[in-house]
Formats: C-alpha cells, sequence, structure tokens
C-alpha cells in the first residue's frame, strides 16, 4: 500500500475533514470534490505538511512527518500553483534537483523538457500556465518516484496541454510498484486516467468505486413525479430535484433498463453522480 | 541540502544590485566603518529575500515535500547567512583597505577594527531575529516583528545610557585580537540559540 489513511481527521475552524483513503500499487487513484472539500488538506497530511488530529496516516507504509530524505525521494508532487521559485531555470532546476535526489538524470530531465518546448534556460516567470505545468509535472517524474502526488495538475490548462500530461502520466505508470494519487476539477480526465476514484464533501468520502463500475454501472434515471412516485427504489443511492421531476442515481442502471424500458437513463459520469450526491439527498 | 543552498545562490546571483550599492558606498564614503555595518544590514535583507522567495505562493510548502527536512531547511538559511555574511565582510574590508591605502598610502588593521565589530554585531543581531521571526510569522509580518524587536533593543541600549551606564574598563581597553575573538564567540552563541529556535518553530509550523 503506498498510502492508507484510516478516519484521518483534522480539524480546522468550520470544517473537519474525516477520510479513509488508500492508494495501492499499480492503481491510479483520483480524488474528486467541489473547492473546500478537503482534496488540498488530504494531500497536505499525506505528505506530512499538516498534522492530523486523530485517525492514521501512513505514507509509503511511514506516518508522513518521519518520512526520510531518502523515503522522501520515493514521493514525486506536483500542486498547482506552486513549485520551484519563478525565477529559476530549468537548467537551474536540473542542478538543484541533481542535488537532492540520487535517481535524478539531469540530462534526460532537461532533454524532456526541451523536446516538450519548454525553454530551459530562460526563467520560468516568463512560460505560460501550461508550461509551468509541465515543468512541474516532469520536475515530479523526474526521479523514479513510486508515488505521484498531484494535486489539480491539468487546472487551467487547454486541451492539448492536459493531453500531453494525461500521456506522461500513463507513462509513467509502464513500471510496476507505482501508484498515483490525483486530483481535478476536470471529470473527464479522471474518467479515462483513474483506475478508482474517491468523491468527497465537506471533508468526509461521499463515494468511493471502480472508475470501470462508475461509468459502465452507475447511471441517472430521469423520471417525472408520477414515474419516481412509481419507481422501485432499492437500487437508488440518490436523488436530486430538477426541472423536469426527478434525477435519481441508481448503481445499477441496467436493473432500471430492463424493468422500466420507457425510462429515460443517462449514462453515469462523475460530474453527475457527484452532482447528485451532494446537491440532492442520499437514500 | 546543498540543493536548498544552491538554490539560494541562483537567487542571490540575480541581486546585482546589493552588490552595487556596496561598491557606491566604498566610493562614496571611503569609511570602511560605515560601509561594513551596511554590509551587515544588506546581507541580511538578501537572506531575508530568499526566505520571502521560498514563503511565496506556498512554495515552502512544496520546498518541504522535496527529500529534506525540516531541520536541514533550517541549517541551510543558518549557513547561507554565514556564507553571504563573510563574501560581504570580506568585500568590505577588502575594499575599504584598498580605498584607504589609495587615498592614504597606508593602512593597519586597526584602522578595521570598529567595521568588523560593526558588520558582525549588525549582521548577527539581524539573522537571530529574522530567521524565527520570518518562520513563525511569514515574510511580512516577520519584517515587521524584527523591525520592532530591533527598535525596542536600540531604545533599550540608548536609555541605558542615558541613565548614564558606561561601558566598563575592561572592555575599553581590550586587545584587538581578544575582542575580535569575544565577539565571533558571542556571535556563534546567539546564532546557535536563535537556530534551535527557528528549528522549533520550524517543527510545529504547518504548510
Amino acid at each position: 500500500m503506498l498510502v492508507s489513511m484510516k478516519n484521518a481527521v483534522k480539524r480546522y475552524d468550520g470544517f473537519r475533514l474525516d477520510l479513509s483513503l488508500e492508494v495501492k500499487e499499480g492503481y491510479i487513484t483520483g480524488l474528486v470534490g467541489q473547492n473546500g472539500s478537503g482534496k488540498t488538506t488530504a494531500f497536505k497530511t499525506i505528505l506530512g505538511l499538516i498534522g492530523s488530529d486523530g485517525g492514521e496516516v501512513l505514507t509509503l507504509g511511514r506516518e508522513p512527518k518521519s518520512l526520510t530524505p531518502d523515503e522522501k525521494e520515493n514521493i514525486g508532487v506536483a500542486m498547482a500553483d506552486t513549485g520551484f521559485s519563478a525565477y529559476l531555470k530549468l537548467k537551474e532546476i536540473a542542478q538543484i534537483q541533481r542535488r537532492l535526489y540520487k535517481s535524478f538524470d539531469a540530462d534526460a530531465f532537461l532533454k524532456k523538457c526541451e523536446l516538450s518546448g519548454l525553454p530551459i534556460d530562460k526563467p520560468m516567470n516568463g512560460f505560460s500556465r501550461g508550461m509551468k505545468a509541465k515543468a512541474r509535472l516532469f520536475c515530479a517524474l523526474s526521479h523514479q518516484a513510486k508515488l505521484l502526488i498531484l494535486d489539480e495538475p491539468t487546472s487551467g490548462l487547454d486541451v492539448i496541454a492536459r493531453g500531453e500530461i494525461l500521456d506522461e502520466l500513463r507513462g509513467y505508470m509502464e513500471k510496476e510498484g507505482r501508484g498515483v494519487l490525483i486530483s481535478s476539477h476536470i471529470a473527464t480526465d479522471l474518467e479515462s486516467l483513474c483506475d478508482d476514484i474517491y468523491m468527497i464533501d465537506k471533508g468526509s468520502v461521499i463515494l468511493h468505486d471502480d472508475t470501470d463500475r462508475l461509468l459502465g454501472t452507475y447511471g441517472i434515471l430521469k423520471t417525472t413525479d408520477e414515474e419516481y412516485y412509481a419507481l422501485d427504489k432499492s437500487r437508488v443511492m440518490g436523488i436530486c430535484r430538477e426541472s423536469y421531476g426527478m434525477a435519481c442515481l441508481t448503481d445499477d442502471r441496467a436493473f432500471y433498463a430492463e424493468k422500466y424500458p420507457m425510462l429515460t437513463i443517462e449514462n453515469g459520469s462523475i460530474d453527475n453522480i457527484i452532482s447528485i450526491l451532494i446537491r440532492g439527498e442520499k437514500l | 541540502m546543498s540543493g536548498l543552498l544552491i538554490k539560494d545562490l541562483y537567487f542571490i546571483k540575480r541581486q546585482k544590485i546589493y552588490f552595487f550599492v556596496i561598491l557606491m558606498l566604498i566610493f562614496a564614503w571611503q569609511s570602511p566603518a560605515f560601509v561594513a555595518s551596511y554590509s551587515g544590514i544588506l546581507s541580511s535583507s538578501l537572506l531575508v529575500a530568499t526566505m520571502s522567495y521560498d514563503n511565496f505562493e506556498g512554495g515552502l510548502g512544496y520546498l518541504m515535500t522535496l527529500p529534506v527536512t525540516r531541520k536541514m531547511y533550517v541549517r541551510s538559511k543558518y549557513l547561507l547567512s554565514l556564507i553571504v555574511s563573510f563574501f560581504f565582510l570580506t568585500v568590505a574590508m577588502a575594499s575599504g583597505m584598498g580605498m584607504r591605502f589609495i587615498v592614504s598610502g597606508n593602512v593597519s588593521y586597526l584602522d578595521f577594527g570598529d567595521a568588523f565589530v560593526s558588520m558582525i554585531v549588525i549582521d548577527t543581531a539581524l539573522t537571530m531575529v529574522n530567521i524565527p521571526s520570518i518562520l513563525k510569522w511569514g515574510p511580512e509580518k516577520g519584517r515587521i516583528a524584527t523591525f520592532a524587536i530591533v527598535a525596542v533593543c536600540v531604545a533599550a541600549t540608548y536609555v541605558l545610557f542615558e541613565m548614564g551606564l558606561e561601558m566598563p574598563d575592561f572592555l575599553r581597553n581590550i586587545d584587538f585580537f581578544a575582542g575580535a575573538a569575544a565577539v565571533l564567540a558571542l556571535s556563534a552563541v546567539l546564532r546557535l540559540i536563535s537556530y534551535a529556535v527557528s528549528v522549533r518553530i520550524m517543527e510545529k509550523k504547518e504548510f
């Protein structure tokens, strides 16, 4: 297990994180939630940047704050709006990383940057947002880490830049024993990348399942009020009132497709599942 | 830790204005004591600048995800302070001596006792307050805290002198080398105390 959180609690004024989560080897695990749902707090707890007020958090089998520099070499981190200072050039970052990581290959890093169109001899403060995001990801990928922690790595990027970043991550996972924990506002990115997804709201997990199951078996039943009252609700997980009547979330859309052939059923997607779970009520 | 130091040295390399100011002071004042004292302030503000950059946009949190410990970060800042101070002290003293030699034709190390002591005292005082203050309160509040602490110290010294407190005779008559050694030893002790406080702050810090 690369990351394990068991009822990890972190309290702030007006906010409480109470999270259980796992990142297994060979898995890309997604973390989805609204702004302020606790994603970044979870990342910070896993990385030991903040302490937890209860529960158990293990990163690479250790309490995060007690990770040694050697152990931290196995972790690569990329965050949305932070990284090395923007006055640095990639060439200089290569020199810094060379001194920080034993398995850092400066030549390969710089070559990769150049191939991606990143100027290695210019300070990063002249980079576009997409270029900075790529540079941060390359830094995280450059030292053969076992675990990648990526907080909104595709935030604010155009579709081409996002595609390149997702391709990099797929390439990274080709080696055995690695794992990724990633958060993103762009659900389609996670749908195409993640093996399993945690949806969190107000600091707690509201749904966790394999992505294949979320997309393959979950669905939204669009009912009028009359259809809703007549509906077998045994496999409805949540409901939300809409202009046309009710949107009902189910984890067995085949059951309803067979039993109610006339019913409008939409395939499950992260966006519509999380929307019903957050805006509506659980059954 | 060398990675952290290199990062800061890359930043300092870009701060050409600091070196330009030192050169201007040397030529304009030709007073080694003044130039050395001002060098102490400049070296300390360079250190503060590296910490401000580290803090910018949550960068310090990111640095703590790298293979370094919190203690290593603090150590790198105190080490950087020594490197920068030594560099500025050497440049200020050497240039001051050179200027004095050109102007008056002879130069003695005794002329620079005041300059040496001023630089060490100012640099130590600022560094030992700056680093823990910035770690505790962040760059902006830390700078204000440093200013407040230094202002209180200056005011306290002024009040003591106004009350008629005089420098003891043994300090007035102290030998140059013994005095310099005492100042350096005191500086080392104060830096060690400040380091211990900074490590404690950093260990408790949340990012």
